[in-house]
Parts: structure tokens; C-alpha cells; sequence
């Protein structure tokens, strides 16, 4: 039963959740295109292999490239037109304005091209100045010399980018790689995150006599997993807004230092990609920001960050939240009655893109390794390949909006002691990554291909 | 804070539970004395029951109209055992603060945050 009052604030929960959340719809476009490039295939049809447009790499003379977008303008226009109309059906269910992402997509989509291009140059690839760091300086200096109207902000939804690329990654995984790799990741992101939130919030409190609440969410933000962990135990723990707020422009700034940052150091001191991807998983605080810098290496570094990130970090955010929130209200509520948290706050928090990455992969798996040989090549020529392609689009459109809403003159004057609280954390967490990424486990993570 | 500045959208959700409250950290809520129905009951028990619920379903009634006359934007919704009124435009302090003023204690609903970030935040 719901009232009939004019009212902006939709109510939340039940099944509706389903399609009121970037999260699960991130799953259903993701594990969508999956399922519509089987079925593609099974009947023969090529369209998938058609659409996924991959420019072609160390080029050095544009009348190539030029050949090349003549050749395939209809079937960027067919990506383009795919990509509209999914991204549409779920930003209209989500209540926003159709018409303003449309156009404001059409212009991410067109830009993309332009980042794609230049990412594929040799140019480029001499001075590693890959599509990632292109896309994000190209953003970065639009969003902050020029003031961006209203109704493009509607199609800046970096989040829902990334989550539908990552599900589709999650097709292009082995999933015999994920459980192999899952407990080595575990461990090293549980090892680092504890000791960093465990820092972050002792340096807070005892040093800097910060509210637990506040600093506790700040730790989160840098030890679990970014915006969404400062956003969960934020909410777990009943923090103030201005603190969350906090939280989250430190955790923008630092993966910005970092997304430039990390990769230049790996590059410059030949650390192999593998570990490097690691690093990445380990140390970088936000999903997003992490693709970029993982995407700046390699394929192998991507994998091996998104099996650090995803399976190593995010999708533990539950448990750390119940656990949390446990405390807050045990602990720091001793003159208030709140009630305990259930354990249903574990799933309620887990993010579901994850779950989307999970079947991607189990799919893929089961399909190509239960084919006859020729079956498993085709799989992988015209299915995988193609997804590949359509998640390194979904990541180029993700880059490019990082750049577009690092806006440095929106994010909240922070004060010194979050900052210096927060950067404690950051002097454990990267040293940490690199000893367990290069060192420790420096040789597992090299075998991980 | 300058709203410009915010990176996050609050949502306050308010429960005013007339059945089954949830475990509270202090074990009794010193306000309430919830009356519920066992196996074994009679014809007095019912009453006793009516009477619990009127008058905990009259001061739900009471904050609910306070609360909707500080501010319009509310989402409210009848769920098992409670109400359920949630707002992105009105902040938690300024929740509490009117409920205090008119006579309500905390122990008469229970509050739950939900943020989410701001459009395009990483």
C-alpha cells in the first residue's frame, strides 16, 4: 500500500529494486549482450562480430584510419544505435531524461572515437599514451576550463558504465581463473584492507580525535573499496552527510593521483603486467579509476586488477558493513537505541554487478569447454572476441565521463585532518600492494594470463 | 556545506513499528510495551491487544502528521508490522529535531540512512 501525494522520493525496496538500480542493471544489459551474442551465433548470425568495431592499432598514416571509419560507418552507426537503445531503456527506467542522455551519449559515443583513434596510434603507443590516459586528460581539461550544461551531467553515469563492462569481462574470464585466482586475492586485499582501515581509523580517532563515525567511513573509503564502501558503511553506521561527502571527494582526488600515478610507476620500473594489474586491484580506491590504469597496461593487467577488485574487494563490502554497523550501534550508540542490524544487511549490501560478472563467466565457461574444438574456436572468434571489443567501448565511454566529472572546484573543501588521516592510509596501502603484488605473490600473479 | 559541493544524496528512512519491533540494543524499549498474541489467549487478551494498538497506531498517526507538515517530499508505505516514510530532501537531524520537539522520543521509531552518490562520482 503507498499513498497517492506528489512526491519526488520513490519508496524503496521490494522487487522494484530490480530496476531502480544502476547495480542490477548493469547485470541485465551485461549479461543481455551475452546472452544475445549466443543466441546470435547458434543461429549463424554475424552481427555482433560486426558492430564490435576495433580500431586498428600502431597506426601512422591517418589516411588508413580514415579508409578503415569509411569502411565501417555503418557499422559504427549500428554500435552506436545498440548502445542508445540499451543504455536508454534503463536511464528512462531509472526516471531520467530521455531526450538529454540521448544527446549527451551521442556526443560521449562520437568523442570515443576520437579517444579510440588516438589511443591506436603509434604515436600513442611510444609514449604511453594510451586510450585511458587520453580519455581522462581530454575530460579533465573540458570539465574544469569549461562550464558543462545541465542536461549533459544525464549521460555522465561513469558507475553504470563500468558495472556493464566489468559483466561483460566476466564473459571474457575463464571462470577456472577466478576460483583459482579468488583465494590468493582474498587474501592479499583482506591483509591490505585491514591493515589500512585499522590505520586510517586509529590515526583518525586516537591522533586526530575525529568522530568514530566519520572515520570510520573515511576508512572504508580507502581500504575497502572506494565510493561505494564510504557510501555503505556511511549508511551502516548513520554517518553525517557532510562526512560522507568528505569521504568521497578524498577518495576522488586519490584515485586520480593514483590512476595517473600507479601505471606511470609500473611502466617506469618494468614491473611486469600481471603483478601490475594486481597493484592496481590492490591500491587504486575506485573501480572506474582502476580500469583506467589497468586498461593503460595491458589485457593481462586488466584481468589480473579486476580479479583483485572485484573478487578480492568489492564483493566482501557486505560483510564489512554488518560488521560495522554491529559496532556502531554496540559501541558508539551507547545513549541511543538502535536497532541491531540483520544479517540480510550482507546481501542487501552486496553489489549485484558482481553476481552478473560471476554468470558471465560460468556461462562462457561451461559453453566452450563442454564444445567440440572447432565449436570452442568459434565461441571464442565470434562471441568472446566481439564481447571484448564491446566491453573495451563500455570502458572508453567510462574513461572518457571520469574525466568529465573530476570538476576539482565541486569537490568538498575537506580540512586537513580527513586529509591527513586519509593519506595515512594511502602511505600503508600502496607500499603493502606492491610488496604482496610484485613481491609476495609477485610470481602467482605473473601466471595469471 | 554548499550544496554544489555535496557528493552524496541522503535518504532518511523513519519505521514506526506497531508489530513485532526489532531487537533493540537496549533490550526493552522503555517507551513501549509491545503486546503481542501467544498460543494461549482469551477473549481480555484481545482487548489488551486493541488497546496497544490503538494507541500505538494513533502516535504513529500523530508523528507521521508532523512529520508531513515540516515537509512535503515523503514516500511512505504500509509494511508488515510498520510504516515506513522515507525523504531525500530533508535532513536526518532535522527529522529528529521535529519529532523532539513535539514530544516523541527515540525510542518511538527507528531511523535508517541510505546514501548513494551523486550523479557521475567515481
Amino acid at each position: 500500500m503507498s499513498t497517492n501525494m506528489k512526491t519526488q522520493t520513490r519508496p524503496s525496496g521490494g522487487l522494484g529494486d530490480l530496476f531502480k538500480k544502476e547495480d542490477y542493471w548493469a547485470v541485465w544489459l551485461g549479461l543481455g549482450i551475452v546472452v544475445v551474442a549466443l543466441l546470435l551465433w547458434t543461429s549463424g548470425n554475424t552481427f555482433i562480430k560486426s558492430i564490435a568495431v576495433n580500431f586498428p592499432g600502431n597506426w601512422t598514416d591517418f589516411s588508413k584510419i580514415a579508409a578503415f571509419l569509411s569502411a565501417n560507418l555503418m557499422n559504427l552507426f549500428l554500435l552506436w544505435l545498440v548502445f542508445t537503445v540499451i543504455f536508454t531503456v534503463a536511464i528512462k527506467t531509472l526516471g531520467h531524461k530521455v531526450g538529454e542522455f540521448i544527446l549527451g551519449f551521442t556526443i560521449i559515443f562520437i568523442a570515443s572515437i576520437v579517444i579510440y583513434i588516438l589511443g591506436a596510434s603509434k604515436f600513442s603507443n611510444h609514449y604511453n599514451l594510451e586510450a585511458p590516459l587520453w580519455a581522462l586528460v581530454i575530460g579533465m581539461i573540458i570539465a574544469n576550463l569549461f562550464k558543462l550544461p545541465e542536461w549533459f551531467n544525464t549521460s555522465l553515469r561513469t558507475e553504470f558504465y563500468v558495472k556493464t563492462g566489468i559483466v561483460l569481462l566476466g564473459a571474457t574470464l575463464p571462470f577456472t581463473m577466478i576460483v583459482q585466482a579468488g583465494p590468493a586475492a582474498f587474501l592479499q586485499a583482506t591483509v591490505i584492507a585491514v591493515s589500512t582501515y585499522l590505520t586510517i581509523y586509529f590515526v583518525g580517532t586516537r591522533v586526530l580525535k575525529l568522530d568514530h563515525r566519520f572515520a570510520a567511513t573515511l576508512a572504508a573509503g580507502g581500504s575497502i573499496c572506494g565510493v561505494s564502501a564510504s557510501i555503505a558503511i556511511g549508511s551502516a553506521v548513520k554517518s553525517e552527510k557532510q562526512h560522507v561527502s568528505v569521504a568521497i571527494s578524498l577518495v576522488v582526488v586519490w584515485a586520480i593521483v593514483m590512476v595517473i600515478g600507479l601505471p606511470f610507476v609500473i611502466k617506469a620500473f618494468g614491473i611486469p603486467d600481471g603483478p601490475g594489474g594486481a597493484w592496481i586491484g590492490t591500491s587504486e580506491f575506485a573501480d572506474a579509476a582502476g580500469m583506467a590504469a589497468a586498461a593503460a597496461i595491458s589485457e593481462q593487467a586488466i584481468r589480473t586488477f579486476t580479479l583483485m577488485k572485484v573478487v578480492g574487494r568489492d564483493m566482501w563490502i557486505g560483510i564489512w558493513c554488518f560488521i560495522m554497523a554491529l559496532i556502531s550501534v554496540t559501541k558508539w550508540e551507547k545513549d541511543e537505541s538502535g536497532a541491531k542490524p540483520q544479517a540480510g544487511e550482507i546481501w542487501y549490501r552486496f553489489p549485484k554487478f558482481v553476481i552478473g560478472f560471476f554468470i558471465a563467466s560460468i556461462l562462457l565457461t561451461i559453453i566452450v569447454a563442454t564444445s567440440n574444438p572447432h565449436a570452442a574456436a568459434s565461441v571464442t572468434a565470434d562471441v568472446i572476441n566481439p564481447i571484448k571489443v564491446l566491453r573495451s567501448w563500455a570502458f572508453i565511454f567510462t574513461f572518457l565521463c571520469i574525466g568529465l566529472t573530476t570538476r576539482f572546484r565541486d569537490l568538498t573543501s575537506v580540512g586537513w585532518k580527513p586529509f591527513a588521516a586519509f593519506t595515512a592510509g594511502v602511505c600503508v596501502n600502496v607500499p603493502l600492494g606492491f610488496i604482496f603484488s610484485t613481491i609476495i605473490l609477485g610470481g602467482f600473479w605473473q601466471l595469471v594470463k | 556545506m554548499n550544496i554544489n559541493n555535496e557528493t552524496c544524496v541522503q535518504r532518511v528512512i523513519i519505521q514506526f513499528y506497531h508489530q513485532n519491533f526489532p531487537k533493540l540494543k537496549n533490550k526493552e524499549n522503555k517507551l513501549i510495551t509491545e503486546v503481542t498474541l501467544g498460543k494461549d489467549i482469551g477473549p481480555e487478551d484481545i482487548r489488551l491487544w486493541k488497546n496497544y494498538l490503538t494507541e500505538r497506531l494513533e502516535r504513529i498517526a500523530q508523528m507521521m502528521e508532523v512529520l508531513l507538515e515540516a515537509h512535503e517530499d515523503w514516500a511512505i508505505t504500509g509494511r508488515k508490522g510498520f510504516v515506513q516514510m522515507e525523504t531525500q530532501s530533508f535532513e536526518v537531524n532535522k527529522v529528529i529535531n521535529v519529532l523532539s520537539s513535539h514530544g516523541f522520543h527515540k525510542d518511538e521509531y527507528i531511523i535508517k540512512l541510505e546514501y548513494t552518490r551523486k550523479w557521475g562520482v567515481l
